[in-house]
């Protein structure tokens, strides 16, 4: 365990290293205080739109610095024959992939904290009562989220050669399944076979990243959903990444490395 | 070439952008002075092709406006509801006599933003949506009123935009000052529309008490009205009974009984429900008729 908590210390030391969390940090902040600042009919009261800004910019902020931050990391590794030293400390490949998905991970919740502390900051100037229970709630939900995301992009790392095809295409992948995965059931209905099979296999194959999606009740200030609603999307957010990365160890552990 | 001082740069740089600011301020100042309109950023930036994101934040004030709770596009292609939104006017103009059943309009409603969940996954999925209906109340109203007013400054030209978001400001957060800029804007962009000029009289009656603005804003109404070609007319009856249902409400409220009858003639003319309005026009002979 401490082998793969070293590596995975790494990964998060890099993400304060780099510039991307903090140019996504002071695009986000610009953009949400810009839109604060809009006076609309001298109502000083006006808020949930600028939530909505908020939250929508730090959904997107996340999602690229967790696919960005893990698309790298293997192929960096290999690219600069790091990854030799590496498994000869000894650390096995199942253990850097673990290392590797750990550091991603956390390194993801800590730019998501940073974000919602930011959004909890920018609600407060206008909003007197905050939800507390529910904004960590969503933002649970949020990095339960990235872990099914960073598990996808560590295995696209291992499919794909480019670091920027496996980025666009697991951008692709996840605001397809953000955008339409809950209605694939229902578009489904209205084909003929076999592309109504297909599509029913993909509904229930695809991770549901948006299941986690609870921006609308925090925007709207309606009840989230409860723990054990919370707790049972968490396992499934655990299974898929708990797939995936066994997927990833699968292609890794017999894969080339010599570039 | 010999390098400059990054010392000196930098006093220069900032002598440079005061300068341009200075610059750019007092043209920009002296346009508005000559009366230049103010085109906004919307038409700079995207041209025409704003009109077609207009319609898209009116659905974001309907989303708003129901706390959350939508039914997607593919639910929609199935059910379709109408927005509330925007519906709520019309359901409060109409003024022809009929009863309406307000209780079973909001069941209806509310089943067709209701989306129902067809295996266990979808069910799973629905206990992370807002399945609860309602609508926004007590002054929450004004949540809505950025995407009106993002709506107008996209497509100045979409009528119902501007009334909707003079509606909710003038009955619901009780601000008619406001509701008549925003009215007054629409007429600005659009300066023979009936419908403002029927939503400007409305506001003038029931938050102003001002029934001779009023009488005067919908005469003008019923005369732009009347303007239109005919296939326009024929498909905007409604309209007129609108208009017209409206003017006899308010000559019968004033003691015009003899007005009030020909408004209603009119509106009976065009009306969906002429029995209601006859009946209308009944009451109104009796209370002429009686000493």
């Amino acid at each position: 365990m401490s082998r793969i908590w070293a590596v995975a210390m790494v990964v998060i030391k890099e993400l304060y290293r780099r510039k991307d969390f903090y140019v996504l940090f002071v695009l986000t902040a610009l953009l949400t205080l810009g839109a604060l600042s809009v006076n609309f009919f001298d109502d000083p009261k006006i808020i949930r739109y600028v939530k909505d800004i908020c939250l929508l910019l730090i959904w997107l902020s996340t999602l690229i610095i967790a696919i960005v931050t893990t698309a790298r990391q293997l192929p960096a590794e290999r690219e600069d024959r790091t990854i030799f030293p590496l498994l000869a400390k000894p650390v096995s490949r199942g253990q850097v992939i673990a290392g590797k998905f750990l550091g991603c991970w956390l390194a993801s919740g800590l730019a998501l904290l940073v974000f919602y502390v930011f959004f909890v900051a920018v609600t407060g100037l206008r909003e007197p009562h905050l939800m507390w229970g529910a904004y960590v709630k969503s933002m649970f939900l949020h990095w339960m989220m990235l872990a099914m995301v960073v598990g996808l992009t560590l295995l696209g790392s291992v499919i794909f050669t480019a670091v920027s095809s496996n980025v666009t295409i697991c951008l692709v992948a996840i605001f397809g399944i953000l955008f339409i995965g809950e209605h694939l059931a229902k578009l489904a209905v209205k084909q003929a076979e076999p592309v109504r099979a297909i599509t029913y296999t993909l509904f229930y194959c695809i991770p549901h990243i948006e299941l986690f999606d609870v921006r609308r009740q925090i925007v709207n200030d309606q009840p989230l959903p409860g723990w054990l609603d919370c707790g049972l999307a968490s396992l499934y957010a655990a299974a898929y990444a708990g797939v995936l990365l066994y997927a990833t160890w699968l292609l890794f552990r017999r894969k080339s490395l010599s570039t | 070439m010999k390098a400059v001082s990054p010392k000196l740069l930098f006093p220069f740089l900032i002598v440079l952008a005061y300068t341009l600011g200075t610059v750019t301020y007092s043209r920009a100042v002296g346009r508005a002075a000559i009366g230049a309109s103010d085109e906004g950023a919307f038409k700079k930036l995207l041209g025409d092709g704003r009109r077609l994101f207009a319609g898209q934040f009116v659905e974001m004030a309907d989303v708003y406006f129901h706390s959350g709770m939508y039914p997607s596009i593919f639910d929609r292609a199935s059910q379709p509801a109408t927005k509330a939104v925007t519906g709520a006017v019309n359901d409060h103009d109409d003024h022809d006599g009929e009863d309406h059943d307000h209780e079973e309009h909001e069941d209806e409603h509310a089943a067709a933003m209701t989306p129902v969940a067809e295996n266990w996954l979808e069910a799973f999925i629905h206990r992370f949506r807002i399945t609860k209906h309602s609508h926004l109340t007590e002054g929450n109203e004004r949540e809505i009123l950025p995407w009106l007013k993002l709506a107008i400054e996209l497509d100045p030209q979409n009528i119902e935009t501007y009334t909707t978001a003079a509606y909710w400001l003038r009955r619901s957060l009780q601000r008619p000052e406001e509701a008549e800029a925003v009215l007054r804007e629409g007429l600005r962009n659009n300066p023979t529309n009936y419908e403002l000029l029927f939503e400007m009289g409305k506001l003038y009656k029931e938050s102003k008490q001002d029934h001779e603005r009023a009488r005067n804003l919908w005469l003008a109404a019923l005369q732009c009205w009347q303007r239109q070609d005919d296939a326009a007319r024929e498909a905007n009856g409604r309209d007129l009974a609108k208009i017209a249902s409206n003017l006899g409400e308010l000559d019968e409220e004033d003691g015009n009984y003899s007005q009030a009858i020909q408004d209603l003639e009119l509106a009976k003319s065009v009306s969906p429900h002429p029995e209601a309005i006859q009946a209308w026009i009944e009451r109104i002979r009796a209370k002429q008729s009686a000493p």
